[in-house]
């Protein structure tokens, strides 16, 4: 497959190739949506098919998808027989299209989702989405990903996050010293940019809902601080510098303040910073760790990992009361809380005697289900549509990333790297 | 360091926004490395952000059970010289840095470690040594000295280290 990917991006992105990240399936695919994906007709046959990989490779590494990949474009006259043949297979809808040639590098891409079922006389395929783009050769890739998105959300009723991006630390172990790296990527592993490299570790990014910020725990100068980062500019300022811990933020979702955790009362606690009249308020007291704080949806109560009942869990603050209660209750360890976008379950890091895994607890039951199996994994982080959650795992010395769907169908790993890779975080839907 | 603690916690959120001058942002080396405009720049730091003090290790580790900030008997046993050493020469300083292993929540283990570096703390508060000549730092997982992941190197990871500045020798 990695021939082809360099081809891909040779094609597609005016940005050298890096090491992609080829997801592999680890767990099978079942219901999931068959569809035919016919390149789209253009005198342009490279980009066309390079287009319809970049579409295909999307829709398949959600797992949600079974895509028949055509090698060409439909000839007009063999096409009642291809639907007829595909509906004999199953497959439930095609996507087709043209890709004309502007000139200057530009393309005008029309795309054609069409139900190969639901047709009438007049005419025999239910046309589900139609739409018609103008993109530069360098933005033909994004365009692909907005196209899978347009599918996805056709086909499933959920937003796609294709168009998603995600944000990482990279700790490089084969200098003489190690070196940290903060670094963002599309969500297939495309488009890498580094945001800050130090000597010093770098913790907890977090993405402003906006998506054009990361917020982000570095140790330069040999103690934790909190900075916000411009990820445009590269432009940042420090959010926190308090002595001991400044960590763990955490922006409110409507972005007017944050979170964190702060060890000026002695003991690691949660604290709100209005990031506008940058006052601080208290918001847990007491001699436990508090920490890892995580907005419910609608911004009216914290989910946080505290030890104050003797092991680490999950508690919930509710803002306007300011009470907190136990949310966790499964096994002794259950750290590291992210709530679903729907704000009914949390994904959660639990720990029992054979180690970690991630799991999802049900916000109103309490009720634990582990979605991967135990092993060394940390840090969760889930896609802005509550689907996926794509987490830190070790693969004998590897540091790296994995992805579980919610309901637990699908688990993909993403390759190795030469550096550890950790502390995934996703991004909200973009632009 | 004096000033935070004898400060109440009423003016602390004055305090803790004074602390924190733009100029702490603008020292840091902001070269963009090989980015197209208009994508993500980079901020590289260089060595130069790293402390310029000379610091030193005391040459003691002490090391702490799963889940536990406990400082053992034989622990406390090492840690009096360097008390002694530090009401000694009052101008030295010691800088306690809490660690843990590298297994679970990032953020639970930097709590970990400062529980830890507290703990260590708390032994030489009691021994007699100054809180002005004290500072402590959490690296939680994130600096471990043993890179395995067996029941030895997470054992070797979950420790305070302790630095100082300053002669302390006799």
């Amino acid at each position: 497959m990695r021939w082809q990917w360099l081809v891909l991006s040779a094609l597609i992105c005016f940005m050298p190739a890096h090491a992609v990240l080829d997801l592999s399936l680890t767990r099978g695919l079942l219901n999931a949506v068959p569809i035919v994906l016919v390149p789209f007709a253009s005198t342009d046959t490279e980009q066309a098919k390079a287009f319809a990989r970049v579409v295909q490779s999307d829709l398949v590494h959600s797992g949600c998808f079974d895509v028949q990949l055509e090698k060409s474009p439909l000839d007009e006259a063999a096409s009642p027989v291809m639907w007829q043949q595909w509906r004999a297979n199953k497959r439930n809808a095609v996507l087709s299209g043209r890709m004309e040639t502007l000139g200057d590098d530009r393309y005008r891409v029309t795309m054609h989702l069409d139900d190969l079922f639901g047709g009438t006389g007049h005419q025999p395929l239910r046309p589900l989405v139609t739409r018609s783009f103008e993109a530069s050769k360098q933005g033909l890739r994004a365009l692909a990903h907005h196209v899978s998105d347009m599918v996805h959300e056709q086909l499933t009723g959920d937003r796609g996050v294709y168009s998603t991006k995600v944000a990482y630390v990279m700790v490089d172990r084969h200098l003489k010293a190690p070196q940290y790296i903060l670094a963002v990527s599309d969500v297939d592993g495309y488009n890498e940019q580094v945001v800050l490299r130090s000597p010093e570790p770098i913790m907890s990014p977090t993405w402003r809902p906006d998506g054009k910020a990361l917020a982000y725990v570095s140790f330069e100068g040999k103690r934790g601080r909190l900075y916000e980062q411009d990820l445009a500019t590269g432009k940042r300022m420090v959010l926190s510098c308090a002595p001991g811990i400044n960590g763990a933020p955490a922006y409110a979702p409507d972005g007017q303040s944050m979170a964190l955790v702060l060890s000026v009362s002695g003991y690691p606690k949660l604290y709100s910073l209005n990031l506008h009249t940058r006052a601080l308020k208290q918001l847990t007291h007491g001699w436990s760790i508090d920490t890892e704080p995580a907005w419910a949806p609608d911004g009216r109560s914290l989910y946080f990992t505290s030890n104050r009942g003797g092991s680490p869990q999950i508690y919930r603050l509710d803002v306007t009361s300011g009470h907190s209660h136990r949310v966790s209750y499964a096994g002794r360890y259950n750290t590291s809380a992210k709530p679903l976008p729907d704000g009914r379950a949390l994904v959660v890091l639990h720990r029992d005697a054979q180690g970690y895994a991630v799991a999802l607890v049900d916000v109103p039951t309490g009720r634990l289900t582990p979605l991967t199996t135990l092993g060394d994994t940390q840090s969760p982080t889930v896609s802005p549509n509550g689907r996926m959650v794509l987490f830190a795992s070790r693969l004998g010395d590897r540091a790296l990333l994995e992805m579980v769907s919610v309901d637990g169908r699908v688990q993909m790993r993403l390759p190795a790297r030469a550096a550890d890779v950790q502390e995934p975080t996703w991004s909200p839907f973009l632009g | 360091m004096k000033r935070w603690q004898q400060v109440g916690f009423g003016a602390l959120a004055v305090l803790v926004l004074a602390a924190c001058s733009s100029k702490e942002a603008t020292r840091s080396d902001n070269s963009t490395s090989d980015v197209p405009a208009g994508e993500v720049r980079a901020m590289v730091m260089g060595d130069g952000w790293s402390s310029a003090k000379a610091e030193a290790s005391v040459g003691v580790t002490v090391h702490f059970a799963f889940d536990d900030a406990t400082v053992t008997a034989a622990d406390r046993v090492l840690l009096r010289p360097l008390a002694n050493a530090l009401m000694a020469h009052t101008k030295a300083r010691l800088r306690i840095e809490g660690h843990a292993d590298t297994r679970g929540s990032r953020e639970y283990n930097v709590g970990l470690g400062w529980r830890r570096a507290k703990a260590v703390y708390a032994v030489l508060i009691a021994m007699g040594v100054s809180a002005s000549q004290m500072e402590m730092v959490s690296y939680g997982a994130e600096k471990p000295v043993a890179m395995g992941h067996d029941a030895a190197a997470h054992q070797q990871n979950r420790r305070v280290e302790l630095m100082h500045e300053g002669s302390i020798d006799a």
